[in-house]
């Protein structure tokens, strides 16, 4: 197999390549890194990339390998890794500039699984500055590119994760999801992104956005087998982690068909205010799968207005993290993000309770609507890739915010299952005239995760979309 | 609201002493918020509980 061969395998494949010896880590390694080396300065993709590291520890893994011993799950296989979330000696800044210097002692809860699983990291990738926007136009670490078309935004905030995945550098992203940041990104990026039940991954070592019973740390990956791979191997309860739950996502096998499946249609705000093309795509692809079988649901979710109300209330959570370096450093904050989280301390206490008390209600009658269906399925981000630097999108005649903080166009559709704390996964189902990915959103209930990658990985055989960008398909005709 | 009426909403609570940038920075972020009070103060909510007693989820 040649570079572009290897990198084009799949997780789950890599995985069986080289537990069965087909394949060493050092060249999957060695192919990733190339990538990486190729499109990095360009696609401003890592903020510390370690390919020295990395290929240090490819060797290591093929000696043990030789010596005949036991291989755990993802030996030798080379991953990417936020970079809002820990890595023992290396140093993890958020995207923002006042951490650039900031070293954890120790590894993410979320790390050492993984490397306890034989994973190898590549490196921490770029991001929105501290994970609280969408675009990934990082004012200290540059502006992270789209592959499907590089003058465009790749998503984020795990923006630099999607755009390694989608490039091919490693075969899983390590992403964290606050208000949609991993299947916002996978979304405009054609990946498969996931936010499990809130709490069944670790946060420990995962730099906070101050709302921590939002935040999730997520896989982006190019399949949806491999999204359950990762999964498996990140979930568990852990007592360092006040967030953590020993309860973890009941299991299903997989399914043999979308047959009698319920799949939940919101009949109000999921599917209002899209792109012409974003609608028609996801339209297309729920007719798709009622032929296929699906029981196509109307339902309707009343408190989804007051949810939007009540995220301006919430702002006072960011405040409180980021109090003390607004204070002592606000000139490294950004300007998109500084007055944004300075504008939390004006919020009255009283209107703060309000805020986590409308959002009880969201969480009960999402609770209720999923009782009723197998999964609610929408678009994922209301349109495709805008250009970067682009402020505003016009969307059926009305000029609107791309990301604003607090109410952005981009995370409409996801930030609702990060207050609701509920599964849900974006995978590819189509492109624009232009040739953008369009992704669509399924939900389900709380510990229901596998269920849902289930239903997924149906939707996924239905729709049979290429996740290899046009680049990597031009620079593989070259050479 | 204005950036008068900001400033004096922080003299009130806060007593920062930030420069007209900074205020006109936050104002829009600030309007914002207030903006949406008058509806979300209408929701009877005294007895409702509050989800961060409640993790996501809903199991424990």
């Amino acid at each position: 197999m040649n570079h572009a061969e290897i990198r084009a395998l799949s997780l789950v494949a890599v995985r069986d390549a080289i537990q069965a010896g087909e394949l060493t880590s050092e060249a999957v390694t060695a192919a990733a890194i190339e990538q990486a080396e190729r499109f990095d300065r360009d696609f401003a993709l890592f903020i510390t990339f370690t390919p020295d590291l990395a290929l240090e520890k490819a060797r290591e893994a093929d000696k043990t390998r030789a010596a005949g011993k036991r291989l755990p799950p993802l030996h030798g296989v080379p991953i990417t890794v936020k970079d809002n979330i820990d890595t023992a000696g290396l140093r993890t800044t958020g995207g923002a500039r006042v951490f650039a210097n900031r070293v954890p002692s120790e590894d993410a809860t979320v790390v050492q699984k993984l490397q306890a699983a034989g994973a190898i990291s590549l490196g921490k990738t770029n991001l929105h500055e501290m994970a609280l926007g969408g675009t990934t136009t990082n004012p200290h670490y540059g502006a992270c590119r789209n592959p499907w078309s590089r003058d465009r935004i790749p998503g984020g905030s795990s923006g630099g994760a999607a755009a390694c995945e989608s490039l091919q550098i490693g075969y899983a992203a390590l992403g964290t999801d606050s208000g949609g940041s991993v299947r916002m990104p996978a979304g405009l990026c054609g990946l498969v992104g996931l936010k499990q039940t809130h709490g069944i991954v670790s946060l420990t070592g995962c730099m906070p956005t101050g709302t921590r019973s939002t935040d999730h740390i997520g896989p982006l990956t190019r399949s949806v087998a491999d999204a359950a791979l990762m999964l498996s191997l990140m979930q568990g309860y852990d007592s360092s982690d006040p967030d953590s739950t020993p309860h973890m996502p009941e299991t299903c096998g997989p399914l043999e068909s979308l047959a009698g499946l319920k799949i939940g249609i919101p009949t109000s705000y999921f599917w209002d205010d899209l792109d012409d093309e974003v609608e028609q795509i996801c339209r297309r692809t729920v007719a798709i799968l009622e032929e296929a079988g699906a029981q196509i649901v109307p339902v309707k979710i009343e408190t989804i207005d007051l949810l939007t109300l009540s995220r301006r209330a919430g702002m006072a959570e960011a405040y409180v993290f980021h109090e003390p370096y607004l204070r002592d450093h606000f000139a490294d904050y950004g300007e998109d993000i500084r007055y944004r989280l300075l504008a939390g301390q004006y919020v009255l206490a009283a209107d703060y309770i309000r805020a986590t008390r409308v959002r009880r209600l969201f969480m009960e009658e999402v609770s209720r609507v999923l009782s009723s269906v197998d999964v609610l399925a929408m678009p994922t981000l209301p349109i495709p890739a805008p250009p970067i630097g682009s402020k505003t999108v016009v969307i059926k005649g009305k000029e609107v915010q791309i990301s604003s903080g607090g109410g952005s166009t981009l995370g409409q559709n996801t930030m609702p299952f990060n207050q609701a704390g509920v599964p849900a996964i974006t995978l590819p189902v189509g492109y624009t005239t232009d040739g953008l990915p369009v992704g669509l959103q399924l939900v389900s209930g709380a510990f229901l995760d596998l269920k849902l990658l289930a239903i997924a990985a149906l939707v996924e055989k239905s729709m049979q979309f290429d996740t290899t960008p046009p680049i990597l398909k031009t620079l593989e005709a070259v050479a | 609201m204005d950036l008068t009426q900001l400033k004096v909403l922080d003299r009130l609570l806060c007593q920062n002493d930030y420069s007209d940038e900074v205020f006109a920075g936050m104002l829009p972020f600030v309007t914002a918020y207030v903006e949406s009070l008058p509806r979300l103060r209408e929701i009877p909510l005294g007895e409702v509980a509050s989800a961060t007693v409640m993790l996501a989820g809903g199991k424990r």
